[in-house]
């Protein structure tokens, strides 16, 4: 019987060949280790000046005024409503309609001031005030009454926002543009920006032609957001 | 009295145990791995209806695309590698992995690393940095909140 039995020679050669084949083998070390993120979309925003229109007089309408292309809900004829304009000098205009009237009194006048904080430095923020931000036929109004309780309502439109501090309107103002509910602004290097408003007050109809406004506080309020 | 057979048996037990035993040491040789800084993303915003990305480079540069804006700067993983064979190349190997938020929510992929050269000095030591990239998905939904994931690093000789 012919017995193969390991010689020390091939012996060692296995033993070799198993080291080589171990040396050969990757050698893998692994480590775990957390990562993390936060997320903080989050703007604040707070109007630190109320929009002020000082004091006036004002006559209502007599009847709903429909057609044209007037800023009150796209059924206005321009020029049938009273109205006054708060412009970024802290003036304000007093414009007369077909029949109804408007003059300021004086009193303090004065654009909205927002303040814009927190945000990402040096980054592009979107404004938008989805009742009434553009100037165009679109545009929507929102009620101002009086804190009295009295009847005599007044529609707020034409919202136009400022962020460079120059006085003009940032928002597109041309009717049908798409764009205009929008306003785009960069915060500064320290995430804040300052925002300034103004808008139009017109007459509405008061069932009585040249009724004036009863006298007292009216106030209303309109929703600026701010996202990225 | 052992007969030859069974003395030169065993002599070849012995060899054989020990090269098993130095196959098995190189197998298990390697160097340790201690982390000395986590990955961090910092803290961004974004508008998320729309596809954005952070880029974190190993050296702690930060790229973005897409509507996303850093707020608090990102950290790259640091890791210390000791006892590895000297002057010797490493293969770093990192699979794909989510940051998922403290509660509801949609999570992030993170993808796309990056690190330094690794080579090891003539003590068998290296320094690793580890950079990667944060996807956001557009439409998805991402809490105001912490995001955290786990980071497998594997070295290879």
């Amino acid at each position: 019987m012919n017995r193969r039995i390991l010689s020390p020679t091939n012996t060692l050669s296995l033993s070799l060949l198993l080291f080589l084949s171990g040396q050969g083998a990757l050698a893998t070390d692994t480590i775990n280790a957390t990562v993390g993120v936060t997320v903080d979309a989050t703007i604040a925003i707070s109007q630190t000046t109320g929009m002020r229109f000082g004091n006036f007089f004002m006559t209502g309408n007599d009847s709903s005024e429909t057609g044209g292309d007037g800023a009150l809900a796209a059924a206005r004829q321009a020029g049938d409503s009273a109205y006054l304009q708060l412009n970024w000098d802290d003036t304000v205009d007093a414009v007369d309609g077909l029949t109804a009237r408007a003059s300021t009194v004086g009193g303090t006048v004065g654009p909205a001031v927002f303040s814009i904080s927190g945000a990402a430095f040096n980054s592009p923020v979107r404004l938008t005030a989805p009742e009434l931000i553009d100037t165009d036929s679109t545009a929507g109004t929102q009620d101002v009454t009086s804190l009295g309780g009295l009847s005599h309502v007044m529609k707020f439109t034409d919202l136009e926002l400022d962020t460079d501090g120059i006085d003009d309107a940032e928002n597109n103002t041309g009717a049908g543009d798409t764009d205009a509910a929008t306003v785009h602004a960069v915060t500064d290097a320290s995430g804040n920006l300052t925002v300034r408003a103004i808008g139009r007050l017109y007459s509405t109809d008061l069932g009585t032609d040249n009724l004036l406004y009863e006298g007292g506080a009216y106030t209303g309020s309109y929703t600026l957001t701010v996202s990225y | 009295m052992k007969s030859n057979y069974v003395k030169r048996f065993e002599s070849v037990k012995r060899l054989i145990w020990i090269a098993l035993w130095a196959s098995l040491s190189a197998n298990c040789m390697g160097g340790a791995i201690i982390k000395e800084q986590d990955m961090h993303f910092g803290k961004f915003a974004a508008n998320f209806t729309a596809p954005s990305s952070l880029q974190l480079g190993y050296n702690g540069d930060v790229m973005t695309s897409g509507p996303l804006y850093v707020i608090t700067a990102a950290q790259p993983a640091r890791f210390r590698l000791e006892g590895f064979t000297a002057n010797h190349a490493l293969t770093v190997t990192i699979l794909d992995f989510s940051l998922t938020p403290d509660g509801a929510g949609d999570a992030f992929l993170v993808k796309d690393f990056v690190h330094n050269t690794l080579v090891t000095d003539n003590n068998g030591d290296a320094l690793l940095l580890v950079g990667a990239t944060l996807q956001v998905g557009a439409g998805n939904t991402y809490p105001n909140t912490d995001y955290s994931g786990n980071i497998q690093v594997d070295i290879d000789e």
